[in-house]
C-alpha cells in the first residue's frame, strides 16, 4: 500500500510540473512553410495562399509623435486597429465615443479617427532583382468584411459638439469625412474609401467605409541558405512613413523558391516583411 | 445546537493544543507572565476584579511617579542643611502589566488553525500570476497568449485564530475570528524572486460575533452575505477561489442573523450593512439572505481545498442593493450621476449520495450557484471583463486631452455614448460535484469537477468600438481534480483547469492550467 501511495504521489507531482514550457513566439495557427532556399529572383504576384493573424495593440504601440499627429490630419494608416490609447501598453480607457471627431459648422471635418478592423492581405507584388534590389507591395483591405466591422457610429452629441447646427445631414457629414481622408500624394489609396453615412435613428450618423493599406518596401536582398535577408531603405504605409512600424533591423524570412512558387515564413514565430500578423505567404511567379 | 457546539469544540481542540504550545513558548520568554499564569485557578469574576485592580494600580503607579517628580522639583528651604545622600541597595520592584488574556484561562476558548500550502502551477499562457479568478486571458497570437508559464507559490497558506469568551449571563456568547494568508499587495517594483518568496501577509477575515437569544450580531470583515460566501457553498477545487462566475468577495460589514432551529430544519435569516462599492455614495450597501439547512440530510462537504466533513443539505437565496454615485463624465465636473445596482443569487448544497453518519464512503455531493445582477461586478473577484471608462470628449482637440478621474473601481459602471452612467450587467452560474471513494471512510481519495460560466449583456454595447477588442463578455471554466489525503492532516491534489473568454471582436482566448497542490492542515 505504501508503494501505491508513493507512486500516486509521484504521478501527481510529475503531472503538475512535467508539462515543460515551450516557446513558439506568437504564431497563432499559422504553421511554418517549407524552407528549401533556391533563387528568388523574379516577379511574384499571384497569391496562392497566405496565413495572417490579427495583430493587437498594445503589442504594436506607436510612439507619441505619431499618435498626436492625428490632431492635425489623418493618422497614418496601419495594420492594427486603432486602440483607445496606442502609446501605452496597458489600456487606461475604453475609447472615445466621438472617435476624436471635430465637426465644424461648415460641414468640414477637422479631425476624426474612424475605427477599423485589422485588414487582411488582398494582393501582393514582390520583385527580387538580379541586382540584389527588391520591391514589395502588399495591399491589405477590409472589403468583404461584415458591415458592422466597417462602421463607426457618431451620436448626435458628438456631431453637435463643435457648433454644427442641428439637424446634421449625414450625407454632408460623409462628404466631410471623405475630404478629410483625401490622399495627400498621388498613387496611394485613401485610408478610408467608399464612405457613406446614414441616420442612426437618434439624430446621429452610422458611417460605413472600406479600409485599405498599401505597404510598400524597397531595399537590397541577399540569401543565406534557406534564409532571405532584406535591408529596407524605404518603408511606407499608404505613402507615409510610420517610424514605429518600419523595420529597424534586417528583415528575415525562411523561404523556398522552386517550380515557379515562392514560399515565405516569418522567422521564429515572427511576422513577414515587418508587417505584424502576416506569418506565411505563398506566391506564384509572373511569367515574363 | 448542542451538536453544533460539540462539533465546534472538537474542531478547536487540535488547534488549542497548538495555541497552548505557542503560549508556553511565549511564557518562557516572559518570566513575569509566568507569575500571572499561576493565577489561572481564580474564578472569572475574580479575574475581572483582579484586572480592575491591576489596571487601577497601574494608573496609581503612574500618578505616584508624577507626584514623585513634582516633589523632587520643589526647591529646598534656603537655610536647611543639604540632605544626606542615601543609596538604597534594594532594587525597586518592577511592575509589569499582565497580558490581558492567556491560554488556559477558565471559560475562554482559543485556538490556532490554518494550513500550509504549496502550489505548482503550469499555464498555457502568460496571462496570470498565481490566481485566475475572473481576470482576463491574454489574447491569442500574442507572445503572452501563445506561450507558457510555470509558477510555484506558498502564498495561499493560512493562519487563523479563534477566540470565544465565557458565556455572559448564561446566554450571551462573544467570539472573534481572525484569518490571514500571504496574498498581500506586492509593490510593482518587486522582482520575481521577491514576489514569490517574500510574500506579505493579508487580512482575510477579522470579525467579532455576539450571539444572543434574540439575534446574532457580526461586526468586522468576512465574506459577503450575498452569495453566502464561506457558508458551505464553495466548490471543491484547488483553484484559487472564486472560480470564473462564482460570487466570492469579502467586505467590512455589520450583520444581524436570526437562526430558527428545529429538529428537521434550521432557518437562517440575515441582513447586513456593507461597505459600499464607492464611498461617495454616502450610504452602505444592503444585503439580505435566507438559508435553510435540512438537518437530516447530511452529505460530504469540501470547501475549496479543505478537508471533507459532513454538512446538511442547504439552500440559500440572497440579494444585494446599492447606490452608486459616480463622478460626472465631464472635464469640468458637475453633480455626480447616480445609478442603482442590485443582484440576486441562489446557492445549493445537495448531497446526492448522503453520508452514513461519519462514514463518507461513496458520498457524492453537488454545489451550485446562480447569480444575476447589475452594478455588482466587484462581488465576482477581480471581474471587470476589460470594461473601462471611455475617454472624455475633447471637441476642441486640446493637448493634453482632459482625463476622467473616477471615484469608483473599474468595471462596475461606465458611460454610454450620451455620457450617462450605466451599470454593467453580469450573470454567472457554477456547479461542482465531488465523489469520495470508499477508502478510510471516504476521507482518503476523492474526485471533483467544476463547470462555471459568466456573461454580460451590455459590456460590449457600453464600450466604444476602439476598446471592444479588449472587452470580453462571455467566459467558461471547468476543472477536474483528484484528491488524496495521505494522512488526515496531509493532502495533495492534481488538477486540470481550462477557461475561455470571448472578446468583443469574436476572438476566443483560452488558458489551460495544470495545478499540483500540497496541504498540511492544523
Amino acid at each position: 500500500m505504501n508503494k501505491v501511495h508513493l507512486a500516486l504521489g509521484l504521478a501527481a507531482a510529475l503531472g503538475a510540473v512535467g508539462c515543460s514550457t515551450f516557446e513558439k513566439g506568437a504564431t497563432g495557427s499559422c504553421t511554418d512553410l517549407v524552407a528549401c532556399g533556391g533563387s528568388p529572383v523574379g516577379a511574384w504576384t499571384g497569391v496562392v495562399d497566405s496565413c495572417q493573424f490579427q495583430p493587437v495593440r498594445p503589442s504594436q504601440a506607436i510612439d507619441v509623435t505619431e499618435f498626436t499627429q492625428n490632431s492635425t490630419g489623418p493618422m497614418t494608416a496601419m495594420i492594427a486597429p486603432p486602440q483607445p490609447n496606442p502609446v501605452v501598453t496597458t489600456q487606461t480607457t475604453s475609447g472615445d465615443w466621438c472617435s476624436s471627431l471635430v465637426y465644424n459648422p461648415d460641414s468640414s471635418v477637422s479631425n476624426v479617427q474612424l475605427w477599423h478592423d485589422a485588414p487582411i492581405l488582398d494582393a501582393a507584388n514582390i520583385t527580387y532583382g538580379p541586382d540584389m534590389s527588391y520591391l514589395t507591395t502588399l495591399t491589405f483591405s477590409t472589403k468583404g468584411f461584415p458591415v458592422d466591422r466597417n462602421t463607426t457610429r457618431f451620436p448626435q452629441r458628438c456631431l453637435l459638439a463643435n457648433g454644427a447646427p442641428p439637424p446634421v445631414s449625414c450625407s454632408a457629414f460623409a462628404a466631410g469625412l471623405t475630404t478629410f481622408y483625401k490622399p495627400q500624394s498621388a498613387g496611394v489609396p485613401p485610408n478610408f474609401d467608399q464612405i457613406a453615412c446614414s441616420d442612426d435613428g437618434a439624430f446621429g450618423c452610422n458611417c460605413t467605409y472600406v479600409y485599405t493599406v498599401v505597404v510598400s518596401d524597397q531595399g537590397m536582398w541577399k540569401s543565406e541558405g534557406t534564409t532571405l535577408l532584406q535591408d529596407s531603405s524605404v518603408f511606407l504605409y499608404n505613402g507615409a512613413m510610420l517610424n514605429s512600424q518600419s523595420p529597424n533591423t534586417t528583415l528575415k524570412s525562411a523561404y523556398c523558391a522552386q517550380n515557379g512558387r515562392l514560399q515565405l515564413t516569418g522567422p521564429a514565430g515572427g511576422s513577414l516583411f515587418g508587417v505584424l500578423g502576416l506569418r506565411t505567404l505563398e506566391l506564384s511567379q509572373t511569367q515574363p | 445546537m448542542a451538536q453544533a457546539l460539540g462539533r465546534r469544540r472538537n474542531e478547536w481542540r487540535r488547534g488549542t493544543s497548538v495555541a497552548l504550545g505557542v503560549g508556553l513558548t511565549l511564557l518562557t520568554s516572559l518570566p513575569s507572565a509566568v507569575a500571572f499564569a499561576a493565577k489561572t485557578d481564580a474564578t472569572t469574576s475574580d479575574k475581572k476584579s483582579d484586572k480592575k485592580s491591576d489596571a487601577k494600580s497601574d494608573v496609581e503607579d503612574d500618578n505616584d511617579n508624577d507626584n514623585g517628580n513634582q516633589a523632587t522639583s520643589e526647591p529646598a528651604p534656603a537655610d536647611a542643611p543639604p540632605p544626606t545622600p542615601v543609596i538604597d541597595a534594594t532594587p525597586a520592584p518592577k511592575t509589569v502589566p499582565p497580558a490581558p488574556l492567556l491560554s488556559g484561562e477558565p471559560g475562554w476558548q482559543m485556538g490556532f488553525f490554518g494550513f500550509l500550502e504549496l502550489d505548482a502551477i503550469w499555464d498555457s499562457t502568460q496571462s496570470f500570476s498565481e490566481t485566475v479568478l475572473d481576470n482576463t486571458i491574454a489574447r491569442p497570437h500574442t507572445v503572452a497568449g501563445d506561450n507558457a508559464r510555470f509558477q510555484g507559490t506558498a502564498k495561499d497558506s493560512r493562519l487563523g485564530y479563534k477566540i470565544a469568551a465565557p458565556p455572559f449571563g448564561g446566554s450571551l456568547k462573544a467570539s472573534a475570528f481572525m484569518e490571514a494568508d500571504f496574498f498581500g499587495i506586492i509593490p510593482t517594483t518587486a522582482t520575481q524572486d521577491q514576489s514569490y518568496v517574500y510574500d506579505t501577509i493579508r487580512l482575510r477575515q477579522y470579525y467579532a460575533k455576539l450571539e444572543t437569544p434574540i439575534v446574532d450580531l457580526l461586526v468586522g470583515q468576512t465574506f459577503d452575505l450575498y452569495g453566502f460566501g464561506g457558508q458551505g457553498f464553495f466548490p471543491n477545487t484547488p483553484a484559487f477561489l472564486g472560480v470564473m462566475g462564482e460570487l466570492f468577495h469579502r467586505n467590512v460589514q455589520l450583520r444581524l442573523t436570526k437562526v430558527i432551529e428545529t429538529d428537521p430544519v434550521n432557518v437562517e435569516i440575515s441582513v447586513a450593512g456593507v461597505r459600499p462599492a464607492t464611498r461617495d455614495s454616502g450610504v452602505p450597501d444592503a444585503q439580505a439572505g435566507l438559508k435553510i439547512n435540512v438537518n437530516g440530510w447530511q452529505g460530504a462537504s469540501a470547501q475549496g481545498p479543505r478537508l471533507v466533513k459532513t454538512a446538511p443539505l442547504s439552500l440559500g437565496v440572497s440579494a444585494v442593493g446599492r447606490k452608486l454615485s459616480v463622478t460626472d463624465f465631464e472635464a469640468i465636473v458637475a453633480s455626480p450621476q447616480t445609478v442603482y445596482g442590485w443582484g440576486a443569487a441562489a446557492d445549493l448544497f445537495l448531497p446526492i449520495i448522503p453520508a452514513r453518519g461519519k462514514d463518507l464512503s461513496n458520498a457524492f455531493s453537488v454545489t451550485g450557484e446562480y447569480s444575476r445582477g447589475t452594478g455588482v461586478t466587484d462581488l465576482y473577484l477581480t471581474l471587470t471583463g476589460g470594461v473601462l471608462f471611455p475617454s472624455l470628449p475633447n471637441p476642441k482637440n486640446v493637448l493634453p486631452a482632459p482625463t476622467y478621474t473616477p471615484n469608483i473601481d473599474p468595471g462596475i459602471v461606465t458611460f454610454d455614448a450620451n455620457g450617462s452612467a450605466k451599470s454593467i450587467e453580469w450573470q454567472g452560474m457554477m456547479v461542482n460535484g465531488h465523489y469520495h471513494l470508499p477508502m478510510r471512510e471516504g476521507r482518503m481519495l476523492s474526485i471533483s469537477g467544476t463547470y462555471s460560466r459568466i456573461q454580460s449583456n451590455n459590456a460590449l454595447t457600453l464600450t466604444p468600438m476602439q476598446g471592444q477588442a479588449f472587452v470580453w463578455n462571455k467566459g467558461h471554466y471547468w476543472d477536474a481534480t483528484i484528491w488524496w489525503s495521505i494522512t488526515p492532516a496531509f493532502q495533495m491534489a492534481a488538477s486540470y483547469q481550462s477557461m475561455t473568454q470571448t472578446f468583443g471582436d469574436g476572438t476566443v482566448a483560452r488558458n489551460n492550467r495544470v495545478q499540483g497542490g500540497w496541504w498540511f492542515f492544523f
